[in-house]
Formats: C-alpha cells, sequence, structure tokens
C-alpha cells in the first residue's frame, strides 16, 4: 500500500522539530539570540542615532553622515560646498517626486531645493517637527551661512561698482555713507524656507523678497512641518532612521542563520553519523525527506524571524509589518536553500562549518554590501525590500524585482539540492569533487557538437569575470611588493589566469572527444572571449572619453586571433591529458604574457 | 503473518500474470563509485520464505549489493526488482514491504528505544497500533524493560538488537540483515542468530550478509559468494563446498607434538591449529613429508568446510556458478 508522500514530510518534519525541543541547549540558544537581539535595540538605535548626527561613537572617525537629496539648479556653489563636507553626503534627483519619495522612505535625512537665481529662498524639506534633529544639521547650516554671506557680498560689491562708476562721472554723494547704506539694505538673511513633504512643494517656493527675517531653524519660517510631524512613525525617517532600518534587517537575519546551521545538523549531521541510512531505507522518497528536513529549519527559523520582528518593530517603529515580513521570509527561504546545498555537498562537521561561515560571509556581503551603494544601486539587496516596506514606502518594480530574483534564487537552490541529494556518490561517498559533478551533469545532457560549442562559447565569455577580477586583485599588492617587476607579474598572472579559464566549457566535456573537436571547441571558446574582451575594452573607453579608433582598430583584429589561437593550444594539452595540460597551459600564458607586455610597452 | 509470503501474485511490471514471483530478482546490476567498479554484472534470485547468505571478503561489494537490494543505492545499472517491483521506479511500494538493518546500527542517541521506533513507524506510514507494535517488539529483541531509556546508555548488543527491531517495525515481508552480528560478543551473537532462525522459521524471507562462515551455514538454505564485485558463486552450503573438488584436499593430522615452525605451516594453504595437530587445505603428500618430524599419530583425508571454499573460491578468482 502507498505511503502518502505528506505523512513521510510531515514525519521527518515533526522529528527534527522534536529534536530541536529536546535539545535543551539549542532550544536555549535560539531563545537567548531573540533575547540578545532584542536587548540590543536600544543600544542599535542609540548608535544610530549619534552616528546619524556625526556624534562621536567609537572614536573620531565614526563620524557619520547626512543623505541629502538635491535638486533644482545644477553646479552652484551652494551645491559644491556642500558635497566638500564628509558629513553630507549629497544625492542629486531628477525631480522633486523621486526626491519626496526618498524623503519618505528614510533614504534622505531631507532635501535641498537649489533656485534658479541666488535671489530666490534655499528651499530645504524635512519631515521633523525640529530640524536640529536632521543629523548634521549644524554642518548644513553652517555652509547655507556661507553662501548667504558670499552672496551678499558679491551683491554689495556690485552696487559699489555701479556706484563708484556713477561717482566717476560727477556723483558727489559721501561714499562711505553709500557702501553703509548698500550693506544695510543687502545684509538681510536670505530665507531657508523649512517644509513638510506633507504639505508643501519645492515648486511653491516665490522669490521672496529681501528682508524676511525668519530664523532658519525651527518651524516658524514660511510653510510649516505640517500636522503630520510626530505622527506616524516619523521619528522612522531622516538619516538615523535609515541605520535603524538597516539595524532592524540585520536583527532580523540572525534567525536566518540559524535555520542553516539546523540544515548542516539535519543533513551534514546525519550522513556523519550514518543515521541517514536507515532513512532512506523507509519507503519515504529522498525529496519528501529532504523537504521535510528543509521544512522544519524553515519553520523554526521563521517563527524566530517573526518573534524579532514583532519586538523590533515595536522598538524601531516598522510600518507595513505583513510585507516586511513577508520579504523576511523570501530572504530566510535563499538563506535557507543555499545552505542546504552546503550542507548536501559537505561531507562532515567541520568541512560543514568551514563553508557555511563563507556563506554566511558572502551572505553579508550580498544583503549589506549594496545598502552602502548609491541609491540607484542599492536596490539589489534582497533586504532592500524589507527595509523600503518597513519605511512605509510602497512596492515598486524594483522591489518586485528583487523579490522575484530572490524567490528564483531560492527555487534553483532548492532544485540543485534535489538532484544532488538524489546522488548516491553526493549521499554516500565517495563524493566527488565539484568539476566531476558539473562534468557529469554536462555531459549526460551535452552529446552534439553545436551544444558542446554553446557551452564552451558560453564558459568562454564569462571567463572575462574571473579575468577580470583575479588579476585586479592581485595587481596592487604585487605592485607594492615587487615595484615595476610586480607590474610584470600582473601581467603574466593575468595572463595565466586568462588562460586557465577561457576553455574552461572543455574541462566539462567528458575525455574522448577527436582532437579536431577539441581545437574547434577551443577556438570557439578563445573567440567568444575575445568578443566580451574587446566589448568591455570598448565601453571602458567611451566612459573615460579616451576612445581611439586605431587602438580598438588593432584590438578588434589582434586579440580574436591571439585568443583564439591560444584557447586551442591549452585545449589540445588538456584533451592529451598528464603533463601535456601544464605544459599546454604553461606556453599559452607564457605568450600571451609576453603580449600583454609588448603590448603595454607600445602603449606607454 | 504467513499468508503475506505466498508469492504468487500479479506481476506490477506486466510481464506474467499469476507466475511465482521471486522476493528478489537482480539482473545485471553494475555499480561504480567514480571509476572504482563495485559490483559486476551480478545477477541473483531469492525466493519467498528462502534464507540467502551473501559472503565474501571486505570491499567484496556485499553491501554495496544489499543497498542497491534495498532501494537506498538508486544510481546504479541493470535491474533490481522486489516482488516483482522495479525497486527504481516503485521505490516507495517496494521499501515498504522491506526491514532493512544497516552494517552500522546507526541510531539517534539521543532518542528512548521507543520514540526511535515510533519515528520509524511513521516513516513507514504506519499509524494504528503502533505503541503495541513496539511494545511487542522491544519484548521479542529483549528490551521491553529499557523501551524508555535513552539509546545512547545502551551497550553495542542492545543497540545491534533495537536496529533489528526497528528493521521489523512495519512488519516487513523480506528482511535484509547487513552483518547482523559482527563485533558482538558470542552471547549476543547466538542470541541474534538465534531470532534470525525464528524468524525464518515463520516463513520470512531473508537476505544476510556475514562475514562467518559458519554463521551463513547455519542460517542460510542457499550462499552467494561475492568477490571483487562479481558473484562468484551461488547455491546452497553443500554445493559451494563441492566447488572445492578440484583444488587441494582438506586434511586432518594429529601429532605427538603439536608445535610446528613456520615452514611446517607453510605446507597447509589454510589452516586451524587443533589442542593435538592442524586442520587445513594442503597436498596429503607434502603435508604429510612436512609433519613427520612431529611423530604423525594419524593423518585423514576430511571434508572440506565452506570456509576452505571460500578460501579457494576468492584466491582462485573461480567464476563457475551453481
Amino acid at each position: 500500500m502507498p505511503i502518502p508522500p505528506c505523512s513521510g514530510l510531515l514525519a521527518v518534519a515533526r522529528f527534527e522539530l522534536e529534536a530541536i525541543a529536546g535539545d535543551r541547549r539549542f532550544a536555549l540558544g535560539l531563545v537567548l539570540q531573540v533575547a540578545i537581539v532584542a536587548l540590543l535595540v536600544p543600544l542599535l538605535t542609540d548608535y544610530a542615532e549619534k552616528l546619524g548626527s556625526g556624534g562621536d561613537v567609537l572614536g573620531t572617525r565614526a563620524d557619520g553622515f547626512a543623505p541629502v537629496a538635491v535638486w533644482g539648479k545644477g553646479n552652484s556653489s551652494l551645491e559644491k560646498a556642500m558635497s566638500e563636507k564628509n558629513r553630507l553626503r549629497l544625492y542629486r534627483v531628477d525631480s522633486e517626486d523621486e526626491a519626496r519619495d526618498g524623503l519618505q522612505s528614510g533614504r534622505y535625512c531631507m532635501v535641498l531645493g537649489i533656485p534658479p537665481s541666488p535671489q530666490q529662498d534655499v528651499a530645504v524639506i524635512v519631515n521633523r517637527g525640529d530640524p536640529r534633529s536632521i543629523p548634521a544639521w549644524e554642518t548644513f547650516q553652517l555652509i547655507c551661512e556661507a553662501y548667504r554671506v558670499t552672496y551678499r557680498e558679491g551683491l554689495v560689491r556690485n552696487a559699489l561698482a555701479e556706484r563708484l562708476g556713477d561717482a566717476s562721472t560727477g556723483a558727489t554723494e559721501d561714499l562711505e555713507g553709500q557702501v553703509e547704506s548698500l550693506a544695510g539694505s543687502y545684509l538681510e538673511p536670505i530665507d531657508l524656507r523649512i517644509m513638510s513633504p506633507e504639505t508643501a512643494r519645492l515648486t511653491d517656493v516665490e522669490p521672496t523678497p529681501v528682508g524676511n527675517e525668519s530664523a532658519p531653524r525651527g518651524n516658524q519660517s514660511g510653510t510649516t512641518t505640517g500636522p503630520s510631524d510626530g505622527a506616524n512613525g516619523d521619528e522612522l525617517l531622516g538619516g538615523s532612521g535609515f541605520l535603524s532600518l538597516v539595524f532592524l534587517a540585520f536583527g532580523l537575519c540572525f534567525p536566518l542563520f540559524s535555520g542553516s546551521g539546523m540544515m548542516v545538523e539535519s543533513i551534514t549531521g546525519e550522513k556523519e553519523r550514518r543515521t541517514l541510512e536507515a532513512v532512506l531505507a523507509s519507503p519515504t522518497s529522498r525529496i519528501w525527506i529532504l523537504l521535510g528536513k528543509c521544512a522544519s529549519a524553515f519553520l523554526v527559523s521563521a517563527a524566530q524571524s517573526v518573534a524579532l520582528l514583532l519586538i523590533l518593530s515595536g522598538a524601531l517603529g516598522v510600518r507595513n509589518l505583513p510585507a516586511v515580513a513577508f520579504c523576511l521570509l523570501v530572504a530566510g527561504a535563499a538563506v535557507l536553500s543555499s545552505a542546504t546545498v552546503v550542507s548536501i555537498l559537505c561531507k562532515g562537521s567541520k568541512e560543514a562549518s568551514l563553508a557555511i561561515t563563507i556563506l554566511y560571509v558572502l551572505i553579508f556581503v550580498l544583503f549589506f554590501g549594496p545598502l552602502t551603494l548609491p541609491g540607484s544601486m542599492a536596490f539589489i539587496s534582497p533586504l532592500a525590500p524589507m527595509v523600503r516596506f518597513a519605511a512605509g514606502e510602497p512596492a515598486g518594480s524594483a522591489t518586485a524585482v528583487v523579490l522575484l530574483s530572490t524567490v528564483a534564487f531560492s527555487g534553483i537552490c532548492v532544485a540543485v539540492s534535489l538532484a544532488l541529494f538524489r546522488r548516491d556518490d553526493v549521499v554516500f561517498g565517495p563524493r566527488p569533487s565539484l568539476q566531476a559533478l558539473l562534468r557529469d551533469v554536462v555531459s549526460s545532457r551535452i552529446q552534439t557538437f553545436r551544444s558542446r560549442a554553446i557551452l564552451t562559447g558560453a564558459m568562454g565569455a564569462l571567463a572575462s569575470l574571473p579575468a577580470m577580477l583575479f588579476p585586479s586583485l592581485f595587481l596592487l599588492p604585487s605592485i607594492a611588493f615587487l615595484g615595476r617587476w610586480g607590474f610584470v607579474a600582473a601581467l603574466v598572472f593575468a595572463a595565466l589566469v586568462e588562460e586557465y579559464f577561457k576553455p574552461y566549457g572543455l574541462y566539462l566535456l567528458p575525455t574522448g572527444l577527436n582532437s579536431r573537436e577539441v581545437l574547434a571547441l577551443g577556438g570557439i571558446a578563445g573567440l567568444s572571449f575575445s568578443l566580451v574582451e574587446n566589448l568591455l575594452f570598448t565601453l571602458a573607453l567611451l566612459g573615460s572619453g579616451a576612445l581611439q579608433g586605431s587602438l580598438l582598430l588593432v584590438r578588434y583584429l589582434l586579440a580574436p586571433v591571439m585568443h583564439s589561437g591560444l584557447t586551442m593550444i591549452v585545449a589540445a594539452g588538456w584533451s592529451r591529458g598528464g603533463y601535456a595540460r601544464y605544459l599546454a597551459l604553461f606556453a599559452a600564458s607564457s605568450i600571451h604574457g609576453l603580449y600583454n607586455l609588448v603590448a603595454m610597452l607600445a602603449v606607454m | 503473518m504467513q499468508s503475506q509470503f505466498g508469492n504468487v501474485e500479479k506481476n506490477k511490471e506486466g510481464e506474467g500474470i499469476g507466475r511465482a514471483v521471486p522476493v528478489l530478482d537482480l539482473e545485471e546490476v553494475t555499480k561504480r563509485y567514480g571509476d572504482f567498479l563495485a559490483l559486476n554484472r551480478i545477477s541473483l534470485v531469492v525466493e519467498a520464505g528462502e534464507c540467502y547468505g551473501l559472503i565474501g571478503p571486505n570491499g567484496a561489494g556485499k553491501s554495496t549489493l544489499m543497498r542497491i537490494a534495498a532501494g537506498i543505492l538508486t544510481n546504479f545499472d541493470g535491474t533490481a526488482r522486489v516482488f516483482g517491483l522495479d525497486i527504481k521506479r516503485h521505490a516507495g511500494q517496494a521499501k515498504a514491504r522491506i526491514g532493512y538493518l544497516p552494517e552500522e546500527p546507526s541510531l539517534y542517541l539521543r532518542l528512548t528505544a521507543r520514540q526511535l521506533l515510533r519515528y520509524f513507524a511513521r516513516l513507514y506510514g504506519r499509524r494504528d497500533g503502533t505503541d503495541d507494535r513496539i511494545d511487542l517488539l522491544l519484548s521479542l529483541v529483549g528490551l521491553g524493560d529499557r523501551a524508555d531509556d535513552r539509546v545512547a546508555t545502551f551497550s553495542k548488543g542492545m543497540r545491534q538488537r533495537l536496529a533489528i527491531a526497528r528493521a521489523l517495525i512495519h512488519d516487513p515481508e523480506l528482511l535484509m540483515l547487513d552483518e547482523p552480528t559482527m563485533g558482538l560478543d558470542p552471547a549476543t551473537a547466538e542470541r541474534v542468530r538465534a531470532f534470525i532462525l525464528g524468524q525464518r522459521r515463520e516463513g520470512r524471507t531473508i537476505l544476510v550478509c556475514t562475514h562467518y562462515m559458519d554463521e551463513a551455514e547455519l542460517l542460510c538454505d542457499r550462499i552467494g559468494v561475492i568477490d571483487g564485485g562479481r558473484l562468484i558463486a551461488s547455491g546452497t552450503s553443500q554445493e559451494i563446498k563441492a566447488l572445492c573438488s578440484g583444488g587441494p584436499e582438506r586434511i586432518e593430522v594429529l601429532l605427538e607434538n603439536p608445535r610446528l615452525d613456520d615452514g611446517q605451516l607453510g605446507a597447509f594453504r589454510s589452516y586451524e591449529l587443533l589442542p593435538n595437530g592442524i586442520i587445513g587445505q594442503a597436498d596429503f603428500g607434502s603435508a604429510f613429508e612436512a609433519l613427520r618430524p612431529n611423530g604423525i599419530i594419524s593423518i585423514r583425508r576430511v571434508q572440506p568446510s565452506l570456509k576452505d571454499s571460500f578460501v579457494f573460491l576468492t584466491e582462485e578468482g573461480a567464476d563457475s556458478a551453481v
């Protein structure tokens, strides 16, 4: 009698959950994790506040910055003066709506509207009752004051020049008296209009006659901050609010990693202790066993995350709680599914611990790295949707793209996990190398010359990534330590990296291909590599504005020939096996390195 | 339970109706681990109610064959059918009728015996009467009074018995036991053997893998000898022994002085020392000449044991099959 699949899945999930509940130390660890993050909330918010206001948190170098959106007239002296200050980070936006959205979402702490004419008021939109709570407000104030003084001085000087011109033509009034009179009329402050985003638009700003005495501090000038101040979680916004959201995301990420730990214990641990064999002997299929394990880990992570979210949302004023929870679960699924792949691949706990640590680092870089980039790039972080929803920002197309990409990534990881978990060699060993696994998968699916050509061509094109990355990482240290020889070493190293990676598609194909086919595939790999490399080179030249037709022509003629020829050499050596592989790689790298050197000398 | 073992049933693969379907039918089974050939085109049939033993040196492929038959290893060439069901295509249905004891007990040490059996009962889709069956099985393997103790506190023998109980939790028709007595003390090993014999008497089909020749001879109706991934012989113990007819004789020599040096022992291909002599495989004339200085009381030819046959077969690499 067949056993319903869900029965096995539920049995495994229940078993894993009971195991956690029964493991007092692990359960205590989960609770403590939530408690510690909750206890850190006051500290984090305080830190965010201090960091945002430019306070000295950890030392003199821990000064914060305030993100300011600038809209209006470009290249003004005011903007230039502000951009020179470390505490202000200016983001030029195209429209007022964009600036307003950024202000509401917490990306910017204020918006600076620069009028076309200096005679008009500089308009500032903030969303707090007291602009002094805005990070780096004092810095901002000082620059504006200086701008006004400079501007007034200019006006006085121009007026004086006019009057002096008149005097030279016969005017008889007292010059000193004229100067005082002029200075008095122009020494009126130019108004800084402080407005609320809900009630004002920059375009509403009318030219204000000189003479308005209102001080730029507080809300008393012109348009006020409006009725929403202090309500609707306004404390969330501004620079410190943005940091608080990042801390929120940071805190919420912790439970995702405990789920990964569970997966390692549940899969790699069982492999290591050999308890998996008896489980796999049961009628429950491998798919349901794996999904059961994933489900239990996901449930624990989700429960922990939601508990933390509820605690943190109270402290940090999260707005769209269901949407944030959803984003959190999506991000959690991505972390957990990638940890599942690692857990299945690893042979033992030690190996898994190392691999999971590396995975954590990669995830942190992926999650938090983009948040430090300019606004246009920050959205690629899987945490960006969470931060946006937490700030009360509506879902946009960028949010949808990121969420869908994260879901797709999770799906791919789950599919890879299932494929790996079905393999006897991965589960019971001896586990093949990653390259052997890839070769196995590829060789079973790619049978014709055409498909092989597509594979080697695609891999040749992709080889441009390591070809760019590794040498650039190697270049600076090598020059630092070896001087001019370091530069030569970097050129040779770049050649070696390129020659190794270009025919990578061939490494994934079964051995025993005939030599003509190997040479043809090598040529295709080299050609596709050179096409991508030339394209990137052209784009780089275009970007730098130093496009040289002759240089491009030479490159477009020589590079494809050289890359194809050298990749054919490496491919031929690879197909022969043994020492021939290393000899071919060495020969191709040497020729390539020499070419690089000569080309560089010729350009210099 | 007996009624479950009548294996005249419809073949699910559509190869015949009303025909007696073997409990286990392996055809040309080949398994590779990378470049290493673990099993090389093994074909084997185990009939209903039969106890079939697999013997072979370490690394011969016994456990791999066992795992394939149990549906644990799925990436292999050839066909494996259990009760007529292709183990690759109908793994769930086939495995529901198999009880498997791995080479190592592989138990969850943090659980109690009862919790462990309950988990596996769930994995096998059992709901009703699980607790009664758990109590029955634990009593059967002599662990009735330790049902609520953690497995971590169990001795090796107790763990092995618990693993056997686990293999029986779903009342399987085919029991696969991989080295059931390995590493156990003689008393516990005897207890396990008695248990297996009891199962066999009940009519359960058993596939057992062992290193011990006397155990195989005691428990099994038929025996298969595996070496280098190949099934080099298969048949009853008498048939296996008969395969040695062309090999060296088995000779028993009783001596006045049973102290033998290496040179004298070298005359024997395999041997066992007796209190007053030696018994083993050797050429009659050579043995006589080698042992004469020690004062031969008697020398006679005896029937070869299964061990002799095993040594002969695995060393000669015979490829004959009965």
